[in-house]
């Protein structure tokens, strides 16, 4: 059933696809996201537990293995797609930009 | 230790008056410890605490993960999750404002609000069958003398109301939700009527147990009533605190499943109980009525049982057919009763008390106790009989559901095996 949950991608959504190109547990996409963004974006505990099981169902990430209680997870083919996506997005966004304001 | 409870206005509905409440009580020097329906429990502590709200289920991999986050758990109230912590720059729990939505969404399921009409409906139907609300058009006497009918009778509207407004509660939170806009008016108002509403029922409840102590024994239905909403109580209390609060959501799945099951088995076995009251029982008025010569047949069905009358002049056969076991054995004992009472009768003995022909205590008074007419009775054993009784000029024979009552002048063995073998061998 297509519930069409993740139209376009918050930030935090875009920031945990985009670290998991390398398999990860929960607490390290956490620290993953800080480090990549110098810690602006930060994702809260509350946060990456509603959406990992989420991503799961739409098949964007896929769980590799449990080690010590912990779910490794890693993105699937599906969710790189949903990455390109947005990229185009906010390409189209950023020509739109520079269009209008190239002296921006 | 300094202790300091709260009455709780309807915090949980409402996340930022909470937490907003919350830090305000840190700052007096008091932190949170539980978090019930009608109170929160504070304790002294002179550390500052901040606190958060979490909807996801706490598993051992979560909690693993907000520990090092630097939260600590306190309490839950079914899918609200309280934490804590003392470091003020700690990450939010729920960061992120589409995410809490999904979360929130799921808190306020469909399926949620779907069984909660289902339980309004189980008791509406349980109450709309008892006997008594079919019977309130009383006199101004029987009024005086049924009064208790007239507090049990909120019970039957407040019940099913109470889960009809925990169902809108759900319904509405949902629609704002998914509008976003939890924060709604409508929702805030709505959700304080809600509380008083419970608290007006809760009241009620209690005021019906212990009215409902002083009929014990007289009135049956109630006792079953009063049982089931105890119950009832006891299991959703369970339900919201004491489902394992670190568990994978398919446990917690079939708890809340299993929970709802028993219920659910002991509340419908219990709709037939209700309607126990050997008055509404036994036959009054008859469909059919036949007199050949001397010989008179009647035919009586009612949604408790088919009863056949077979009489002439000297004997008479009565057939029972009851709609479950334990209707039979309440309509074989108000037949020995009945008997008992016109044999008294027909000998001139006194009535045994001066009484009211009352709803409530219709079939003890006039009557003897069936405890008490057992030691005139002289038991027959019949292998395949559950119960069998001789009195009298009459005799009584129950098998499963069928009973058959039967008067026979110079009753001897001969003729109840007859009878036994007409009724019950074929």
């Amino acid at each position: 059933m297509a519930r069409r949950e993740f139209e376009t991608l918050t930030p935090q959504m875009f920031y945990i696809l985009l670290v998991l190109q390398e398999p990860m547990h929960g607490y390290e996409i956490m620290n993953a996201v800080s480090i990549l963004t110098d810690g602006e974006i930060q994702i809260g505990a509350g946060t990456l537990y509603t959406l990992l099981p989420r991503f799961e169902t739409e098949g964007y990430i896929r769980l590799v293995k449990e080690e010590a209680k912990r779910k490794i997870y890693q993105i699937t083919f599906i969710g790189q797609k949903k990455l390109m996506v947005e990229k185009e997005r906010m390409t189209k966004q950023l020509q739109c930009l520079e269009k209008l304001y190239p002296e921006l | 230790m300094k202790r300091k409870y709260l009455f709780n206005h309807n915090y949980f509905l409402d996340e930022e008056r909470f937490l907003e409440l919350l830090e305000n009580y840190s700052q007096k020097g008091y932190k949170l410890k539980k978090a019930g329906f009608y109170f929160l429990r504070f304790e002294k502590s002179d550390t500052p605490t901040y606190y958060q709200i979490d909807y996801n289920h706490l598993t051992k991999e979560y909690m693993e993960i907000i520990e090092e986050m630097g939260y600590t758990f306190i309490d839950n109230y079914g899918k609200i999750y309280i934490f804590e912590t003392t470091n003020p720059n700690a990450i939010p729990l729920q960061s992120d404002e589409e995410a809490k939505k999904l979360v929130l969404l799921d808190t306020y399921k469909i399926s949620t609000i779907i069984i909660l009409l289902l339980c309004a409906f189980l008791w509406y139907a349980i109450f709309k069958n008892d006997y008594i609300f079919r019977n309130l058009l009383l006199s101004p006497g029987e009024f005086y003398l049924n009064y208790l009918a007239y507090i049990f009778k909120p019970v039957s509207i407040l019940l099913p109301l109470q889960f009809i407004l925990e169902a809108i509660s759900q319904a509405l939170s949902r629609y704002f939700i998914k509008k976003d806009n939890p924060k709604h008016p409508i929702l805030n108002k709505f959700n304080k009527i809600y509380k008083i509403m419970l608290s007006i029922l809760c009241i009620m409840t209690f005021l019906v147990s212990i009215a409902f102590l002083t009929t014990l024994t007289s009135f049956k239905p109630l006792f079953y009533l009063v049982a089931l909403s105890v119950i009832y109580e006891l299991l959703r209390h369970l339900a919201l605190r004491y489902v394992p609060r670190i568990a994978t959501k398919e446990k917690r799945f079939f708890t809340q499943a299993i929970i709802l099951i028993i219920y659910f088995m002991v509340a419908l076995p219990l709709m037939d109980q209700l309607n126990h009251e050997p008055k509404n029982i036994m036959p009054n008025d008859f469909e059919t009525y036949y007199t050949y010569d001397s010989n008179s047949y009647k035919y009586e069905k009612n949604i408790f049982l088919n009863a056949t009358y077979i009489s002439d002049q000297d004997t008479f056969e009565h057939i029972y057919h009851c709609r479950n076991e334990h209707i039979a054995i309440e309509v074989l004992e108000n037949l020995i009763q009945k008997d008992e009472r016109m044999w008294r009768l027909r000998h001139h003995e006194f009535e045994l008390d001066f009484s009211f022909a009352t709803i409530i205590g219709l079939n003890s008074q006039p009557f003897k106790e069936f405890e008490d007419i057992l030691p005139l009775l002289e038991k027959i054993d019949f292998k395949d009989l559950d119960d069998c009784y001789w009195y009298d000029e009459n005799i009584y024979m129950r098998k499963d559901c069928q009973i058959l009552c039967a008067s026979l002048k110079e009753l001897d063995q001969a003729q109840i095996t007859g009878l036994y073998n007409f009724y019950f061998q074929n």
